[in-house]
């Protein structure tokens, strides 16, 4: 193996720790829409980056705070619901993005961007990667009981001191920095997918908080392996190879629950119609 | 004097352009039994919110004691079934349990039968107690809780009732409690603070009857429940 796979086995372990973690209250909070739609804006931010030679991964971070942010002060609002202020959001920054692109002149690999690409992968995002690894870890783990806590009942929290609000922001600029550095690898589409699918794959199989986060990171990092092996070897695009393989072990844990119920339900629906036929004069 | 555990002055609070709270004064000491009552959105579990300090009134002071320790028991907790978790994880969340105190409370809240059920399949009265077990496990000089009791049934409800007497009694702690079983409350000889919007009388439930405020808000309310008291009588003598 050339020094090329090891430095995306890497950096495709370091983010699958992050987003199997922080997945497990993406999906606890029932935000996968909401870090879709930073994603998808936050290409806004690359064609920003590109048009005036800033630096892509700042421009990624300030872009999914700037709208984070203006999404905390809207949804406070009550104007609109939450699902058409995402919506709004992710096309508007898409649509905008777009435009910009055809401004500038540079060589914009726009599938790349949003799919991602093994090209993008520097030593430096590696460094990143690890050093997000190295805020957000702590953070999670310091304050994994009050996180918890807060999702189920905000108002207990604050009785026991705990302010929804900081941790409310915390968790944002989590979710932002998580999305920046993931989009390399996955793509601005495909970002959300590493933090929902291995967290809902864990979910079916977990009974307790901590043994959700347990098999989701097992999941996450086995699958990046894996992914990272595969697309190397067969010339496959990365994100996707992830994560049509996290994707096939959801559908092996799933499977044998719909099996059981759905059988049972259509060999009884099955024989009454067949009753009902062969009654038929 | 007993000292306040907290002192709320001339609180208002306005939602969306319409005044919730107008004008609150409200000392809870040490020791104290109080009983919000008050007709549907009339502002009582934004009170109690502004107290536990998950809402900010829009004007208006609020002293906190330095030995003031809140819990807190909401009307309900929504299921979330993403989350797999069981009653004693949830119980041990953000705090250090007392062993001793953890095993009286489960027994006498009789909750040990269901420690290891996951909380999306508890029943309401059994969520319930889980969450009062909660705010107990925590030690607190005052227990607020808002309409604690409005998932039992009637014999839930007293039982319900009695241990928070016993509480207060036994353990000196102060409790706040919002509350719709008018025939408990109006029945006790705990003061009753009557709501709507701002406070529009309190005191013990022989005085405040007489208020035309309360008669005015709960006149039809009380008319009935005596109306039931009757026919309860009747049934049993006639």
């Amino acid at each position: 193996m050339d020094e090329f796979i090891i430095q995306i086995i890497i950096a495709a372990i370091g983010i699958s720790l992050i987003t199997s973690a922080l997945g497990c209250f993406v999906i606890w909070k029932k935000m996968a829409y909401f870090g879709d739609s930073l994603a998808h804006a936050s290409l806004l931010g690359i064609a920003i980056g590109i048009l005036f030679s800033i630096d892509i991964n700042l421009m990624i971070l300030a872009t999914t705070i700037f709208f984070a942010v203006i999404l905390g002060f809207l949804q406070n609002r009550n104007f609109l619901s939450n699902d058409a202020l995402l919506g709004i959001l992710a096309h508007g920054g898409i649509s905008l993005a777009m435009i910009i692109i055809s401004f500038s002149h540079a060589n914009f690999d726009l599938e790349g961007f949003l799919f991602g690409s093994l090209l993008f992968v520097e030593n430096k995002d590696i460094l990143l990667i690890y050093l997000a690894l190295f805020i957000i870890y702590p953070i999670i783990f310091l304050n994994w009981q009050k996180f918890i806590l807060l999702t189920l009942n905000s108002d207990i929290a604050c009785s026991m001191g705990i302010n929804p609000a900081k941790y409310r922001m915390i968790f944002t600029i989590l979710i932002a920095l998580t999305i920046t550095i993931t989009i390399k690898i996955t793509g601005v589409l495909l970002v959300t997918s590493l933090l929902i699918i291995p967290a809902s794959i864990s979910r079916i199989i977990s009974k307790s908080p901590n043994q959700m986060l347990l098999f989701s990171t097992i999941i996450s990092v086995f699958s990046s392996i894996l992914g990272s092996i595969l697309s190397y070897q067969f010339d496959l695009i990365l994100g996707p190879t992830i994560i049509t393989i996290t994707i096939i072990i959801f559908s092996l844990v799933i499977i044998p629950i719909i099996n059981l119920k759905t059988i049972l339900n259509i060999k009884q629906s099955s024989l009454i119609f067949l009753a009902k036929i062969c009654k038929k004069p | 004097m007993q000292q306040n555990l907290i002192s709320l002055q001339n609180i208002n609070l306005k939602f969306t352009g319409k005044n919730i709270l107008e004008n609150i004064d409200l000392d809870i000491k040490k020791g104290d039994f109080l009983t919000i009552i008050g007709p549907n959105g009339a502002g009582k579990s934004s009170l109690i919110k502004i107290i536990i300090g998950s809402l900010k009134p829009n004007s208006g002071k609020i002293k906190r004691n330095k030995d003031l320790k809140i819990a807190y028991v909401p009307q309900k907790m929504e299921i979330n079934k993403t989350i797999p978790i069981n009653a004693k994880y949830f119980l041990k969340l953000n705090q250090k349990i007392d062993q001793k105190l953890f095993q009286k409370i489960t027994h006498d809240l009789k909750i040990s039968d269901f420690l290891n059920t996951s909380l999306s399949n508890l029943s309401g009265g059994q969520r319930q107690r889980i969450l009062l077990t909660k705010a107990l496990l925590s030690e607190p000089n005052l227990l607020i809780l808002d309409e604690p009791a409005q998932n039992l049934d009637i014999s839930g409800q007293l039982e319900f009732y009695s241990y928070i007497n016993k509480l207060h009694k036994e353990k000196n702690i102060s409790i706040l409690m919002v509350s719709h079983d008018l025939h408990i409350v109006m029945s006790s000889t705990k003061k009753v603070i009557c709501l709507n919007h701002h406070i529009c009388c309190q005191g013990e439930p022989k005085i405040i009857a007489q208020n035309p405020d309360f008669k005015e808000i709960f006149g039809n309310d009380m008319n009935k429940l005596i109306s039931i008291y009757n026919h309860y009588h009747d049934h049993h003598h006639g």
